[in-house]
């Protein structure tokens, strides 16, 4: 409740201000997209893997703020921190100690959770090879003209990342799994983010277009965490999500931001390791994107100036009344008469 | 010192002692038959069964078919008539037209030329004149008409049946112009084609990126929005009004998908934004202003908390917002900063492929008169918001409005239906995506099953697959003899079935990982095995087939009996 009234007050701090900081830029009406989608996962489970649920959550509270509605959001969250007997302060997850931002918010709408986190889940949700009677809310149902961000968090080794404690999905598989959306036309561009060690590995088989890929590390190097709670006793958020999250809440529905400087959010001695990306099969320059294609979700609209003209119909007419019906209490007695008196 | 020693009798721990040269070549005799069977058992049967309970089980698919389609070309068919008064005209006009669709990427016209009495035509005045002489004509779906008339006041009348009526003076210029910007949309409709097979190449365009994707069937949901209960009161039968205003639109359109309506009323949902309260001469002394740049901003808030998102099917919302007195009148300003001027005073927009919003102002009278306290009731006009909604709806569903054409009109809509050319025009549309959809998918189906050797292909897969090929072809058949209205059935069929074989569950029963991760599990558990099976298949060759090696292998039988003692060492 307290974020949204913060909301409110910042768009009526910026209403009052001037009419010019809430209108959209010119740039949003040339892009082709016409719907936004995120795919938030975070792999792993357990208290001691706190930060990866935290990073999930930061990327999901930031997508969410900036306008991309739950049906939207496809949250993968591995193990629930915020109830979890160890949380000294249940029902939050803080992005740091000084316990600024409580990314669990008011209302998380997780759509996988626990042991349902699977690779085959995630890759069934990508090509939509889901079985006969997914809900919709476990769906991705994307088209030609939707934008996707796909976050990936967990622990990650060259080639590949791992899920649970049990599996792992290959960089080969995401690329194939990639492509086959591309062959479907199940999107028109992909902003890939992944937050694991050696990352920049995960999307260097990827052979898609329309895709900007940005990991938090090259191979060979780790990411890092950024500082340890001792009230929670663990590493509380990874550095390049955490710096991400810092740059994302600076970011308003009308701002004017740009992918560029998203990917410049955690230079090398902030992040302690070198943050990759892929432009290659991006067709953009980021440069020129704002962050909103990706991370907020504004439709466009068109004005309706010509409506049919309709004439009243009669055949109303035939409404049935509806009698007004009293109530009154039934006896609770049945009243006995007897025959024989 | 062990080259002679049989590896499979090593390997099993069998354990031999020979003396006298017989019982040598008995022995010998049953160490072959020992290694021929381990080899037949592991090589025969093994080695098979292994195979077959690893592959993974693939139905052969017709691909030499997938890939002739490629080489399918979408091409329609489309009768048209030209009725005029003299021969002349009639003939020069059919040429022309033929001429200038001759090129056409997607169209193959089949014009014919009629001559219809001047008699006939006189005494014809009105529109409802017209199109009873044009009911004479014989049209099927799809099929054109082009009538010359006497008493006509414009260069071209379109009518709402399939019918276009132009005068004697009519150029040919506004005629063809009218017919590829109205009716046939050539350009358009290549667009649409292209756009999908090359995502890379062409871009959709407006009208492309405005219509719902094609889907079987799609929820209508209107909903009311009223702001404040307290303030409010809203006397208003929604349900029965969605019902008889849009179920009859909707019927009409049926034979695209099949479409639900659903009403709601949704209380307390305020507007995310304050509007900029603007001065004006009106008595109330101010009005309300909303830019045209934020009402982006309004639709997601909206989106949250409409729960369009209970079934399956693509939903088009139609949302009603009742603007409260503390705001009223609320106006839209479009860019350049001036209210948007509608023919009935309606502020309205639309957003592609989700739906269309209107705010409804209460009268300023009826604000006016109204206590602090009390609730105001507002009656909002029910052929306004009905009409402005069959608009958008229109627009969402793929029928555009039409650029005005000098001296061109069309006969204004009569009730709830939509014009016969209008739905002609959009079963074009549906059919040219559905087919080219339909084919795109199975070709990549196609490609990524001879990449991803892992993807397992069921019976009914490969079922689906081959029926939705026929289908594709024969759609396209029909397309090319000018039936319509199967072709487009059958497309429609084939865009199904080719999305359930494409997005069937068990492709994914194995999951695709890289070839050499196999061997990495089949090499430590099959080799150690395999070794000393094959190179006994050496041993066994020598002595079915003794060559010239027969007296080297003599000395090293002899030699056998020290590799007996040395055997433990060796292990």
């Amino acid at each position: 409740m307290r974020i949204h009234l913060a909301c409110c007050t910042m768009i009526l701090i910026s209403f009052s201000m001037s009419c010019h900081t809430w209108e959209i830029t010119d740039n949003f009406v040339k892009t082709e997209h016409s719907n936004n989608w995120a795919v938030l996962v975070d792999t792993s489970r357990f208290w001691f893997n706190y930060r990866h649920v935290a990073n999930v959550l930061s990327i999901y509270r930031s997508v969410k703020r900036l306008g991309i509605p739950d049906s939207q959001i496809i949250l993968m969250i591995a193990d629930d921190m915020a109830c979890n007997p160890r949380n000294p302060r249940p029902a939050t997850v803080f992005n740091n100690i000084k316990q600024h931002i409580n990314v669990y918010g008011d209302d998380v709408e997780v759509d996988y959770r626990g042991y349902e986190v699977t690779v085959e889940n995630f890759v069934r949700l990508l090509t939509g090879r889901l079985a006969q009677g997914t809900p919709r809310s476990k769906k991705l149902l994307t088209d030609e003209g939707s934008n996707i961000l796909i976050y990936l968090t967990g622990h990650g080794g060259n080639g590949f990342l791992k899920f649970q404690d049990s599996e792992e999905i290959t960089s080969q598989e995401l690329g194939d799994a990639l492509e086959q959306m591309w062959q479907k036309r199940r999107y028109h561009e992909i902003l890939f983010v992944v937050d694991t060690c050696q990352a920049s590995s995960m999307y260097e088989k990827f052979y898609s277009p329309n895709i900007l890929a940005v990991a938090s590390s090259l191979v060979g190097e780790d990411s890092l965490s950024h500082h340890v709670d001792p009230a929670i006793g663990v590493y509380i958020i990874d550095r390049y999500t955490y710096y991400a999250l810092n740059f994302l809440e600076k970011v308003e529905p009308s701002s004017t931001k740009t992918l560029g400087e998203f990917l410049k959010v955690c230079p090398r001695d902030y992040c302690l390791s070198t943050v990759g990306v892929r432009r290659d099969l991006f067709r953009r320059d980021p440069d020129k994107v704002p962050v909103i294609d990706f991370f907020g979700s504004l439709r466009p609209v068109e004005l309706t100036t010509n409506i049919m003209n309709i004439l009243p119909l009669k055949s109303n007419c035939t409404k049935i009344q509806e009698f007004e019906k009293k109530y009154n209490y039934v006896a609770q007695f049945p009243e006995i008469v007897s025959q024989y008196t | 010192m062990m080259r002679t020693q049989d590896p499979v009798a090593v390997a099993f721990g069998l354990s031999r002692v020979y003396i006298s040269g017989y019982r040598e070549d008995q022995g010998e005799k049953y160490r072959v038959y020992a290694s021929v069977s381990f080899a037949v058992l592991l090589l025969g049967i093994g080695v098979p069964l292994w195979w077959h309970t690893t592959t993974v089980p693939r139905v052969t698919l017709p691909y030499t078919g997938i890939d002739e389609l490629s080489k399918l070309d979408i091409r329609i068919t489309t009768k048209i008539t030209v009725a005029a008064l003299s021969h002349n005209r009639a003939e020069s006009l059919a040429r022309e037209i033929r001429r200038t669709f001759e090129n056409a990427e997607i169209y193959q016209l089949n014009v014919e030329y009629q001559i219809v009495s001047n008699n006939l035509l006189a005494s014809v005045f009105t529109y409802h004149e017209l199109e009873k002489v044009a009911s004479t004509f014989d049209l099927d779906v799809g099929g054109l008409l082009l009538l010359e008339a006497t008493n006509l006041n414009d260069a071209v009348l379109v009518g709402s049946k399939r019918t276009l009526y132009f005068s004697t003076e009519t150029s040919i210029s506004t005629l063809i112009q009218v017919l590829s910007e109205w009716i046939l949309r050539d350009k358009s409709l290549a667009l649409t084609k292209n756009a999908l097979a090359e995502p890379t190449m062409y871009s959709l365009d407006e009208e492309n990126r405005r219509r719902f994707p094609a889907s079987l069937a799609y929820d209508v949901l209107v909903t009311l929005v009223n702001p404040d209960p307290d303030k409010l009161k809203i006397v208003w039968d929604l349900k029965t009004i969605t019902e008889d205003y849009m179920q009859p639109f909707l019927d009409e359109l049926s034979i695209l998908s099949n479409f639900s309506i659903k009403s709601q009323w949704l209380y307390l949902l305020p507007l995310d934004m304050n509007p900029r309260r603007v001065p004006d001469s009106s008595p109330s002394r101010k009005h309300f202003a909303l830019r045209e740049s934020v009402l982006p901003q309004l639709v997601t808030p909206l989106e949250k908390k409409l729960a369009s998102q209970v079934s399956l099917h693509p939903c088009i919302n139609l949302v009603i917002y009742m603007v409260p007195c503390d705001n009223a009148p609320l106006h839209i300003y479009t860019r350049s900063g001036h209210r948007s001027r509608t023919d009935s005073n309606v502020e309205a927009f639309l957003s592609p492929r989700w739906g269309g919003v209107i705010f409804i102002n209460p009268s300023s009278e009826v604000c006016e008169s109204a206590r602090e306290d009390e609730a105001v009731t507002v009656v909002p006009e029910e052929t306004v918001i009905v009409g402005t909604f069959l608009a958008q709806l229109r627009l969402l569903l793929g029928i555009p409005e039409m650029k005005s054409i000098n001296g061109v009109t069309a006969v204004p809509l009569v009730g709830l239906k939509s014009r016969d050319w209008e739905i002609d025009s959009l079963l074009r549309y549906r059919t040219v995506e559905q087919l080219t959809s339909a084919k795109l998918t199975l070709q990549s189906l196609a490609r990524l099953l001879k990449e991803i050797s892992n993807i397992v292909i069921t019976d009914v897969v490969g079922n689906r697959i081959k029926t939705a090929l026929e289908l594709v072809h024969e759609s396209a058949e029909h397309l090319r003899r000018g039936d319509l209205k199967r072709s487009f059935i059958l497309s429609k069929e084939a865009f199904i079935i080719s999305e359930a074989a494409f997005s069937d569950p068990t492709l994914l029963a194995l999951l695709y990982f890289p070839e050499d991760q196999k061997y990495a599990v089949y090499i430590p558990l099959f080799l150690p095995a395999m070794i000393p099976v094959l190179l006994s298949l050496k041993n066994i060759r020598r002595y079915y087939f003794p060559g010239k090696d027969n007296t080297e292998k003599k000395v090293d039988l002899r030699e056998s009996k020290n590799d007996e003692d040395n055997r433990p060492k060796a292990e």
